[in-house]
């Protein structure tokens, strides 16, 4: 592996819990030479199930893991809906770390799922604020900071499958990712003129970590044993097996490095041939 | 007729194309129940449509032999959607269709936009959808035989369009709806699509001009360029409604989870012009 990334700074959010897509790509940025900023909400929310926020000793093991890499890391908790916070953060990083090159917009609710007619007015608020308004303040925060740096810059937002397709008992969640597809278009537009690339990266279902909430959740209301549940989306994908965060990270950090330096406005499918459009 | 004794709840209807789906399902027989936010709000730059404009369409179509009613309703507010929707079904006795169609434009470059604006787009054209979706679907599964949503998306739904990031992420997110909606519904025979419309020359299209720091008729010379058809004028709202009333027909009775796309040619202009 190049250090492709060396000399870069990078911010991701929601890179707390142990087990998430957020820590796995902090640590490949760090792999790849980013130094890196973690950020978490670190205190959990009304409803959320108790894996689901990162806690601030996790935050600061994640900020460790990457000084062991040889890296410079910064530990922030930050709350991507609020847009004094996330002002906020990005002066932290650009105040410690000395400038901001790659936003990995990855903070995000996979859960509160009920069907549509069933979902609560505050469930969908919530998982429309985590996942699609906080990508446009972050975006906006980072999109000026990048334009007055003046030497161009990387976006990478986490979308989902659920932005190409959906699912039941996801109409918040799938509403959500599809609007994350649209502001990676539009910002592709309006910040390709300052050389930033904006493209979002559309995982499958990661099994592990929150994903575990989630297979016991879909199992359920499909009325199919976990194992039966696993064994039909394994056998959905040509390749063959689920996906991993590390593909997640792989795909992430190849987008914010210089091999991608052409590709803009993408939603790249990682889902081992699941997912075709 | 195509909407004889049917139902057809319409947003967004004292004007544009609001308006003309309301006059176009009546022509085919449909009674309709009509809101309007009827007041300006923060958002849209441009004048909202009026309680007098929604009259008028109720009293045109009460003209024609049809029953109507239009109720001032802000589709953001839940409380608001929840009363409008059952109004519709104890004054009428039942929905068959749910048009979402209220919507507005407004321009700004995204790392400008201020909360508040991406707020007001997302709410009115992505929350509201959800909750006409929402309460019309409980109407027509305790109706217990079918019923069509369906709403109004845009080219913006498929692509990407500069100073426009709240509306597209909008648009797109209506997309995700329709298509979870579409997964969800299709068991008790509720078909959900989108009509994703070019552009249609309404109140809401010169509304949003100065903007762009264009006049109308600027802006309208620029959009015209960008469509393949060699048509006179942008669309009418009557091409949109043409859409509308063929998917929510019973000839459309196995069309579910999608969209039709109504541009003058305009996306694929865009991809290779």
């Amino acid at each position: 592996m190049t250090e492709s990334l060396l000399g870069k700074v990078a911010l991701i959010t929601g890179a707390g819990r142990r087990e998430g897509l957020g820590h796995a790509i902090a640590l490949e940025l760090a792999r790849r030479g980013a130094d890196v900023a973690v950020t978490d909400l670190v205190q959990s929310r009304d409803r959320f199930p108790e894996t689901a926020i990162g806690s601030r000793d996790e935050l600061d093991a994640s900020a460790e893991e990457i000084r062991e890499l040889g890296r410079r890391a910064l530990a922030l908790s930050l709350d991507v809906t609020s847009a004094e916070d996330v002002e906020r953060g990005v002066e932290s990083v650009v105040s410690e770390l000395g400038r901001v090159d790659i936003l990995v917009n990855n903070a995000g609710v996979g859960y509160l799922m009920a069907l549509a007619t069933e979902m609560s007015e505050e469930d969908w608020d919530t998982t429309l604020a985590v996942n699609l308004k906080g990508p446009f303040l972050c975006s906006k925060a980072v999109g000026r900071r990048l334009i007055a740096q003046g030497d161009g810059g990387r976006i990478v937002n986490i979308a989902s499958q659920a932005a190409k397709s959906a699912i039941a008992r996801a109409a918040g969640y799938c509403s959500s990712k599809h609007g994350l597809i649209g502001l990676t278009r539009v910002l592709a537009i309006e910040l390709g003129p300052h050389g930033i690339t904006v493209n979002a990266v559309c995982p499958n279902h990661v099994t592990t970590g929150l994903g575990a909430w989630q297979n016991q959740y879909f199992s359920a209301s499909r009325l199919q044993e976990q194992d039966d549940y696993l064994d039909r989306m394994r056998d959905r994908i040509p390749l063959g097996r689920l996906c991993t965060q590390q593909d997640v990270a792989n795909a992430v950090c190849w987008l914010a490095g210089p091999e991608a330096a052409f590709v803009n406005g993408d939603a790249l499918n990682v889902t081992g041939g699941e997912e075709m459009h | 007729m195509l909407f004889e004794n049917k139902v057809v709840v319409i947003t967004g209807a004292a004007r544009g194309q609001g308006r003309s789906h309301a006059l176009g399902f009546a022509k085919e027989g449909a009674d309709v129940v009509l809101s309007d936010i009827c007041h300006d709000f923060e958002g849209p730059n441009y004048e909202m449509g009026t309680q007098a404009q929604l009259d008028e369409v109720v009293e045109q179509i009460q003209g024609m032999g049809r029953r109507a009613i239009g109720l001032q309703v802000d589709v953001r507010s839940e409380s608001e959607m929840e009363v409008f929707i059952s109004r519709a079904a104890s004054e009428f006795g039942r929905i068959d269709v749910m048009v979402n169609n209220a919507g507005f434009l407004q321009m700004g470059a995204a790392h400008e936009l201020t909360e508040s604006q991406w707020d007001a787009s997302i709410d009115t054209m992505l929350k509201g959808v959800y909750f006409g979706s929402r309460y019309a679907a409980l109407q027509m599964k305790e109706q217990g035989d079918g019923g069509v949503i369906c709403s109004t998306s845009s080219g913006g739904g498929f692509k990407g369009f500069g100073y426009i990031a709240h509306y597209v992420a909008a648009k797109h997110g209506v997309i995700g709806l329709t298509r979870a909606l579409a997964v969800e519904l299709a068991p008790f025979n509720i078909r959900v699509n989108a009509i994703c419309p070019g552009h249609v020359a309404t109140d809401m299209l010169s509304g949003a001009a100065p903007d762009a720091g264009l006049t109308a008729e600027e802006l309208e010379a620029h959009l015209k360029r960008t469509i393949l058809l060699p048509a006179p004028t942008l669309l009418s709202p009557s091409d949109i409604t043409a859409a509308y009333l063929w998917i929510c027909s019973e000839g459309a009775r196995y069309v579910t989870g999608t969209q039709i796309v109504v541009d003058q040619g305009f996306l694929q202009k865009s991809n290779t012009n």
